[in-house]
C-alpha cells in the first residue's frame, strides 16, 4: 500500500511530455519505466553534447604562446605535523594556511615565516578537511567524526574550548568550504551527499542527493555571481548544481576511476578534476562537455589535488608519485615538474592571489611553491 | 536507489537535455582571451623586490 502511495505522489511530477506511462504503472514496473526513461535521456544528452564538439581545444590555443621558463621553486617548507597531512586551504589574507592531518591535528601557519600560530588537536583522527572562513577569523575542520566543526580563531583563549559542531553525515565529511560568508558551511561526504549548513545555529540549509557513490572533492567558483557548486567523487561523476532548488542541473562523465580533486577555472565557465586514472580533465560548463584530458603514458599514479593559476592557463596537478606536474592548461601538454615532496600530495591550491601555489604531503609536510 | 532518487535522476536529466550548449569553438576561444587578459604571477614572474615568497638577502657586512 505504501508504495502504491508513493508512487501517486511521484508520478504527479512528471510533466504531461514526458512520454510516461508512469501514473498507471505499479511497483517494479513503475520503477523499469523510470530506468528505461533515464537511459533514453542519457543518449539523447550524449547525442546533444556530441553535436558541438567541433574542435579540440588545442586547436583553439594554437595562436597562443608557448609559456617560457617560470622560475618556480619550493620558497618554504611547513613542518610540524607528524601525521600524514591530508588538507590545507589558504587564508583569504594570502599568507596563512590551515592544515589537517591524519593524527588528528589541525595547524593553523603563518606562511611568510612558517611559525604556526595554532595548533589544535581534534577528538578522532583522519581529520579529512579543513577550510578558511572568508573574513580568515574562523576555521572549519572533520573528517572521520562525520562531522564538521567550527573553531573561532583568536589568541586570547584556548580556542579548543570554542569548537562547535555545524554539520553532521551519516559517514565522513571528505571536503568542507565556506559559501561566501562566515555563515555557510559546504560538506561533502562519504553518504554520497553534499549539504548546506547555517554556521550560527546548525541547521541544515538545503541537502544534495544524486551522487551514487561517496564525494570526494567540492566547489564553489571564484566569481560567485552565480547559484551553483561542483561535487565530485567515487561515482566518477563530476555533477552540477543548483544552491537554491539543490537540483542537480549539468553532469559530467569521462574519468575511469575516483574523482579526488576538483577545481573551478577562475573565469568560473569550466573545471578541472583529477583522478585515480592518473588523469586530470577540462570540462566546459558551456560547451556542457570534457574539452581535454591531461595525461601522459609515463605518468601512473593517482592525482589527489589540482588548481589553476590566476589566468587559468596552468594547471598544477599533485600526484601519487609525490610529484606536481604543470599542465599548459590550453595547449594541454606539460610544461614541467616539480620535486621536494617525500610522500604522496594530498592536496594542493593556489594562493588567493596567485602569487604561490601550496602542496600537503603524506610526508607530513607542506610545501609552498612560486 | 530507491524510487525518489530514481524519480529525481529522471527530472534532473530531462532538464539537462534542456540547456543551452556552446560550440567549442566559442567556449574555448573565450577560454583563451579569459587567459590572456589577465596578469599572471606565476606564469609571468613579478619582480623579487615585489614578491613576498621571494627569499631576503642574507647578505651582511663583515
Amino acid at each position: 500500500m505504501s508504495s502504491a502511495a508513493g508512487e501517486s505522489s511521484s508520478s504527479s511530477k512528471v510533466p504531461e511530455n514526458s512520454g510516461s506511462a508512469a501514473a498507471a504503472a505499479t511497483g517494479s514496473e513503475y520503477l523499469e519505466q523510470l530506468a528505461n526513461e533515464a537511459e533514453e535521456l542519457r543518449k539523447k544528452l550524449d547525442a546533444e553534447r556530441h553535436k558541438l564538439n567541433d574542435i579540440p581545444i588545442q586547436q583553439a590555443a594554437e595562436r597562443l604562446d608557448v609559456m617560457g621558463a617560470l622560475g618556480v621553486k619550493q620558497r618554504r617548507i611547513l613542518k610540524g605535523h607528524v601525521g600524514k597531512v591530508l588538507c590545507m586551504d589558504w587564508s583569504l589574507d594570502k599568507r596563512h594556511i590551515v592544515s589537517s592531518s591524519q593524527d588528528g591535528k589541525v595547524i593553523v601557519w603563518d606562511g611568510f615565516t612558517t611559525n604556526k600560530e595554532h595548533a589544535l588537536t581534534m577528538p578522532t583522527t583522519w581529520v579529512m578537511a579543513c577550510a578558511f572562513s572568508p573574513s580568515s577569523q574562523m576555521i572549519a575542520c572533520g573528517g572521520l567524526d562525520n562531522k564538521c566543526s567550527v573553531v573561532p580563531l583568536s589568541f586570547e583563549d584556548d580556542i579548543i574550548q570554542k569548537k562547535r559542531q555545524v554539520a553532521t553525515h551519516t559517514s565522513y565529511m571528505s571536503c568542507c568550504t565556506f559559501l561566501r560568508s562566515d555563515n555557510l558551511i559546504l560538506t561533502g561526504s562519504g553518504d554520497s551527499t553534499c549539504a548546506i549548513w547555517d554556521v550560527e545555529s546548525g541547521q541544515l540549509i538545503q541537502n544534495f542527493h544524486g551522487h551514487t557513490g561517496d564525494v570526494f572533492a567540492i566547489d564553489v567558483p571564484k566569481c560567485d555571481t552565480g547559484n551553483t557548486f561542483i561535487s565530485a567523487g567515487a561515482d566518477k561523476h563530476s555533477l552540477v548544481w543548483d544552491i537554491r532548488s539543490g537540483q542537480c542541473v549539468q553532469s559530467f562523465e569521462g574519468h575511469e576511476a575516483d574523482i579526488n580533486t576538483v577545481r573551478f577555472h577562475p573565469n568560473g565557465d569550466a573545471f578541472a578534476t583529477g583522478s585515480d586514472d592518473a588523469t586530470c580533465r577540462l570540462f566546459d560548463l558551456r560547451a556542457d562537455r570534457q574539452v581535454c584530458v591531461y595525461e601522459k603514458e609515463s605518468i601512473l599514479f593517482p592525482v589527489n589535488g589540482v588548481d589553476f593559476s590566476l589566468s587559468g592557463r596552468i594547471l598544477f596537478a599533485g600526484y601519487g608519485d609525490y610529484r606536481v606536474g604543470v599542465w599548459d592548461s590550453l595547449k594541454c601538454v606539460r610544461h614541467s615538474v616539480l620535486y621536494g615532496h617525500e610522500n604522496r600530495i594530498s592536496c594542493l591550491r593556489t594562493s588567493p592571489d596567485g602569487t604561490a601555489v601550496c602542496s600537503a604531503s603524506w610526508d607530513c609536510t607542506i610545501r609552498i611553491w612560486a | 536507489m530507491d524510487k525518489s532518487d530514481m524519480q529525481r535522476n529522471v527530472d534532473s536529466l530531462r532538464s539537462q537535455l534542456n540547456i543551452e550548449r556552446t560550440p567549442i569553438t566559442v567556449s574555448a576561444a573565450e577560454l583563451r582571451r579569459f587567459t590572456e587578459s589577465q596578469e599572471d604571477p606565476l606564469v609571468n614572474p613579478i619582480d623579487k623586490k615585489v614578491n613576498p615568497w621571494a627569499e631576503k638577502s642574507k647578505c651582511s657586512m663583515l
